[in-house]
């Protein structure tokens, strides 16, 4: 808003500026505001998870297999060898966003740097750079991760590593284009004309301007992750048993949901309600960031 | 528009061979040993050895690399170790399947997103907007196989009105044909509704806001008029998500397949992955991914064909 902002003294600047500010603008959004409140208390409960239940994650109990929710003081009833649901979601989910989350920071990562150096280290580079992109966002992703998952075997490592390949493309292909229209700018021709080195212009200048855009993106595509966690695990190349995780909880259900629903119902409904959190606060994100994603 | 058409195609030449490029190497240079993987990790030195040197594993990684490129344009994805089928004709047995199942979700996607689309667009921030919105939220946060499995629980076990498992044949009547479809199809399309959705409110909002729009509706224009200025600036966008889509759909078919048993190209990758045939797996991983850009291509093709303006724009 330059127009508003020229018309206002220094004083009302600064203060127009504090009330537009990111978190203002997000405060404004009520829905994100509710959704943030409880994904709070999804992380808390799962980052405690071995406080809030009085059972243990692996131990089984022969004796209270299938139990329903509520039968025996199991909130969530138990599953085939007797563990308690509901402390299996909560160690599963410490599992599952810990997979998504950094698989998207290490696509992320990834992405950024390839994005940057083809948008800013010359043509051939570019070249080179994006049409490899172009390769592998025409992989379907949770493809490209089950070809990966069979070449570098299960674990955990490797999954993250196999789910964020996937990312890696949409991330390269967002901060080139930003690093370019970024270099355009006055600014950058001035700090080029007074000297400043390439690695100055690219570390100082265009990538403190183009991380919030970047955040927000990736912001939008936690939810995804998550569900993309949970589809490799159930297809049995994700999170292997007896680790407990979202996706394998509800695998795990699934030969028994006709008699006892409630282990995929509530596994699934964990995803659900994350991901709905996570998508309505990417979208906050982005509306108070004001800036143009897809 | 031709020249549009032919660069387009140009385009898609590199991606495939890159998508090749990648699938040969990812299989080949990292550390599994695909001799192991196949006779299992019991096998003796001499069996892997002599597998090894019958399969040509043990040539340079360039002649092997000629090799599968040979192969795959004679239509060779490799050869399954636990059918005893190329994977080529194992994919041509489901692969009506498949089309059949993203295909027909995609028509219900399509037939439903687009009025819903518009609704919401000409409702902008009113009940209908948020009601849609909150439609489309649901369908892009649900896992599709929990989907699948929650409506399997209902309307199959709980109410009993329809079957879950398996694809139903024509011998046994029209109704058990269809009513095989019902929930894969439900399933399969929610994904694709949400996303059809989203962008054909976003696409006729757009266009509504443009100037040329506000000249048409100030000059009084008819509304049949209007109309189709609207769809035709809008349907780009649409037509390229709908190719997306499409092209989805049919590889995350896995998904779908898996929950519903059925038969089809998912299917045969999800069970190839369970019983360790990776060259299945990798074949379909690779036909799919061909499938996906070539798709793709068609979508900005009839895209040009609608509005050769949007060519431009991209």
């Amino acid at each position: 808003m330059p127009e508003a902002e020229l018309q206002l003294n220094e004083d009302q600047l600064l203060q127009y500026r504090k009330d537009n500010g990111f978190w203002r603008r997000f405060k404004r959004n009520k829905v994100a505001i509710f959704a943030l409140a409880l994904l709070v208390t999804i992380l808390v409960a799962v980052i405690f998870a071995g406080y809030l239940t009085p059972y243990d994650n692996y131990q089984l109990d022969l004796n209270a297999t299938f139990l329903f929710p509520g039968e025996q003081g199991h909130i969530l009833g138990t599953d085939d060898v007797g563990r308690d649901l509901l402390t299996r979601i909560l160690h599963g989910g410490r599992v599952s966003l810990t997979v998504a989350l950094s698989s998207l920071l290490l696509g992320m990562s990834l992405g950024t740097l390839l994005g940057t150096a083809a948008g800013y280290m010359g043509k051939v580079s570019d070249n080179l750079i994006m049409r490899l992109m172009d390769g592998l966002a025409a992989f379907p992703t949770i493809l490209l991760s089950l070809l990966l998952m069979t070449v570098l075997g299960p674990g955990i490592a490797n999954l993250v590593i196999a789910m964020a390949v996937g990312n890696i493309p949409k991330f390269a292909r967002l901060s080139r284009s930003l690093v370019c229209t970024e270099a355009q700018q006055d600014y950058i021709l001035a700090e080029r004309s007074l000297g400043a080195s390439r690695g100055r212009i690219m570390f100082q200048h265009i990538w403190p301007n183009i991380f919030p855009t970047i955040l927000a993106y990736g912001a939008l595509h936690i939810g995804s992750a998550i569900i993309a966690e949970a589809s490799l695990s159930f297809l049995g190349l994700g999170v292997a048993i007896p680790t407990a995780s979202w996706g394998n909880i509800l695998k795990s259900g699934k030969t028994v949901i006709e008699t006892y629903p409630h282990i995929s119902v509530f596994s699934g409904l964990a995803i659900v309600i994350t991901a709905i959190s996570f998508n309505l606060i990417g979208n906050g994100i982005r509306d108070a960031l004001d800036k143009k994603l897809q | 528009m031709a020249k549009t058409i032919f660069k387009r195609l140009v385009h898609s030449i590199p991606i495939l061979f890159v998508v090749v490029t990648i699938t040969f190497f990812v299989t080949r240079i990292l550390p599994s040993d695909p001799a192991v993987a196949i006779l299992g990790a019991e096998a003796t030195p001499e069996d892997l050895a002599q597998l090894r040197e019958s399969m040509g594993f043990n040539e340079s990684y360039f002649s092997q690399y000629i090799d599968y490129i040979a192969g795959l344009l004679q239509g060779n994805l490799g050869h399954s170790y636990v059918h005893k089928q190329p994977v080529s004709q194992l994919i041509a047995n489901v692969l009506p399947n498949t089309i059949t199942l993203a295909v027909g979700g995609m028509i219900i996607a399509v037939l439903l997103g687009i009025p819903l689309g518009i609704l919401a667009a000409t409702h902008r921030n009113k009940s209908p907007d948020h009601a849609v919105s909150v439609l489309t939220l649901c369908g892009v946060s649900t896992p599709i196989f929990w989907l699948g499995l929650i409506l399997a629980l209902i309307f199959g076990v709980k109410l009993g009105w329809l079957p879950v498992m398996g694809r139903g044949s024509l011998e046994q009547g029209a109704w058990d044909y269809l009513s095989h479809m019902i929930l894969p199809l439900a399933t399969i399309s929610t994904v694709p509704l949400a996303n059809v959705v989203i962008i054909t409110r976003s696409s006729i909002i757009d266009v509504v806001n443009k100037d040329f729009y506000k000249t048409l509706v100030a000059y009084g224009m008819p509304k049949r008029i209007i109309r189709k200025h609207m769809l035709k600036n809008a349907l780009p966008a649409i037509i390229n998500v709908i190719g997306i889509q499409l092209a989805s759909a049919l590889t995350g078919a896995i998904l779908t397949e898996t929950v519903f048993n059925w038969p089809g190209m998912g299917k045969l990758a999800a069970d190839a992955i369970t019983s360790r045939d990776y060259t299945l797996v990798q074949g379909c991983v690779l036909f799919m991914t061909i499938v996906y850009v070539i798709v793709n291509l068609i979508a900005d093709i009839i895209a040009c064909c609608v509005n050769p303006q949007s060519a431009k724009d991209t």
